[in-house]
């Protein structure tokens, strides 16, 4: 898993290229309090076919939380060993595209939750050892210790499939600018609050988006820090950031952006919303691009996506 | 192969007092810091006048900086004031228009007429509603300051408070309330109604001194407990502010200095 003050990148699978960037929002550095997000990113390939995974999560923070960033870090663990499990179910048994979308939607928020869940009760246990036998509270109490949200994504030949529980933003931006967000918006938010893989219900509760990988696109998966900073993902000055981002990977390069991306991100949380700031965006090629290794090089600047 | 190719074009921003120096221009988009909606509801009613009317304003213009002192260690906020005043009807003392800390001033207030809690308690629900307030901010603080019965009828009171506590901003609020003067001139189940506080309770000024500093106290607390904001799972707990004060100060005030 990697750590939170770095960027990684994964292989090119002739799907595109996808990177990460987490960083420690100022109000925790200033409080001395690491970061309680993660994320992860996962490529390579099942029956043949090609696929990258990724997830982000956001840990509650709130003190009645207080061992959100494990289950940040055990909730990008669950997404992607489920994601990766799932596709390689399907791409093996040649399995109808049509059953694959919809076995998605109801298949996947239940085992990323139950297996998000049987981590969570490994770590408590091991927890115990070494608190000495301290009481640590019932099931329910152990799993609301390590609230965080979730959003994940997999990308294959002709497919895009996106999952979220609790607050953050999955959007993606077509060839042509236009932004997408896939994903019903939940009314019930206000403030703080968030959905969260430690509600008993939470295999209801999440949100599940299937789509066409078309001509590609640029998918953005943030925590709720970086719209804040923008005054939320519904707002204008959200969808100039976007689009200005896209502006400088197509302009500069993928491997160029990402270096950048961690200044970028301290800036925000340090003259905006103060939150730990975590992006992972993916650079998803039209499905009629043959992957070429040699033209893909992601530093290449100037070539799209 | 050309690698950075485009990082030789160094360029200066300036962003927030940062002078960045950068390979890459950073995106756009203009930041914004996260909101926290401060509402005063003051009571301006007959009996207020004097002593009383006289100290709220002091006390409220006194504690703007402390306010301003306390929130530095939380850059990332932006506190928007208002204020309600209510005697006959209710009004915007200052507002509708949300205003920045910095550039809040608290005008005299003046007294006369009868005491319409429940109208500024409506005006109040109506500014909190979903499509006034940012879908992200902070809780907001609500501080209601009163040293009398609301005149509205007992219906009207009460209906007031169940809308407040009902739609989200007014649940998610930090909502005090100060009674002023003595126990008898006051109606406190009714004050403590608006609260949400339970180790807070409702706070009770006795004398000047007091006032000055429970408002200063009540308006420092919220102020820096909002700010802290942390995520929560939305079914972890009662429909209840998701931000919790200590007690107050105990105050040793001088039995000569009354109101």
């Amino acid at each position: 898993m990697p750590s939170p003050e770095e960027f990684s990148c994964t292989a090119d699978t002739g799907l595109g290229w996808a990177f990460g960037c987490s960083r420690t929002g100022a109000s925790h550095v200033r409080a001395h309090k690491p970061c309680e997000d993660a994320y992860a990113l996962w490529s390579g390939s099942a029956g043949a076919e090609p696929c990258i995974a990724f997830a982000v999560a956001d840990g509650h923070g709130d003190p009645r939380h207080d061992l959100s960033r494990t289950g940040a870090a055990l909730a990008v663990d669950a997404a992607i060993s489920e994601l990766v499990t799932f596709h390689r179910s399907y791409a093996e048994g040649n399995i109808p595209r049509q059953q694959f979308r919809s076995g998605f939607k109801t298949d996947f928020p239940r085992l990323a939750t139950r297996r998000w869940r049987e981590l969570v009760l490994q770590d408590i246990n091991k927890e115990e050892i070494f608190s000495n036998g301290k009481t640590i509270g019932t099931a329910d109490h152990v799993f609301t210790r390590y609230g965080t949200t979730l959003l994940a994504g997999l990308v294959i030949s002709d497919t895009i499939l996106l999952a979220q529980i609790g607050d953050g933003d999955l959007l993606l931006v077509r060839p042509g600018g236009i932004i997408e967000f896939p994903l019903p918006r939940d009314p019930l938010l206000t403030g703080n609050e968030t959905r969260s893989l430690s509600s008993s219900d939470a295999h209801l509760l999440w949100r599940t988006a299937t789509l066409d990988r078309e001509n590609g696109c640029v998918l953005l998966g943030a925590t709720d820090g970086i719209s804040d900073s923008f005054n939320g993902a519904d707002s204008e000055e959200f969808s100039v950031f976007v689009h200005s981002l896209v502006d400088r990977i197509n302009m500069y390069g993928i491997e160029a952006v990402a270096a950048a991306m961690g200044g970028w991100l301290d800036r925000f949380s340090a003259i905006a919303s103060g939150d730990d700031m975590t992006l992972v965006w993916v650079c998803i090629k039209s499905e009629q691009q043959q992957p070429d290794l040699k033209a893909d090089i992601p530093s290449s600047a100037g070539e799209g996506w | 192969m050309i690698l950075y190719c485009h990082r030789i074009d160094y360029s200066k921003q300036e962003i927030g007092g940062f002078i960045i120096e950068d390979a890459i221009p950073i995106p756009e988009g203009q930041v914004a810091r996260k909101q926290l909606h401060f509402f005063w509801l003051a009571d301006c009613s007959d009996s207020m006048r004097g002593k009383k009317i006289a100290t709220l304003n002091q006390a409220i213009r006194e504690a703007l900086p402390e306010i301003q002192k306390a929130v530095e260690a939380y850059p990332q906020v932006d506190i928007r004031m208002r204020a309600i005043k209510f005697s006959n009807d209710a009004a915007w003392h200052v507002g509708p228009d949300p205003v920045r800390l910095n550039d809040f001033v608290w005008p005299e207030l003046e007294t006369s007429g009868l005491t319409a809690t429940a109208k500024a308690i409506k005006l109040l629900t109506e500014e909190l509603s979903i499509d006034r307030m940012p879908r992200r901010g902070l809780p907001p603080i609500c501080i209601l300051i009163s040293d009398g019965f609301c005149t509205d009828p007992h219906e009207e009171y009460d209906a007031a408070i169940a809308e407040l506590g009902k739609i989200p901003w007014g649940i998610k609020a930090v909502r005090l309330a100060i009674a002023i003067g003595d126990e008898s001139d006051y109606n406190a189940p009714e004050l403590i109604k608006f609260t949400n506080q339970e180790s807070v309770g409702l706070i009770r000024a006795h004398s000047p001194e007091e006032l000055v500093a429970y408002i200063k106290w009540a308006s420092v607390s919220a102020s820096v407990a909002s700010s802290r904001g942390r995520s929560r799972n939305i079914g972890s707990g009662e429909d209840v502010s998701n931000v919790a004060l200590d007690s107050p100060p105990q105050m040793i005030t001088s039995n000569t200095d009354l109101f």
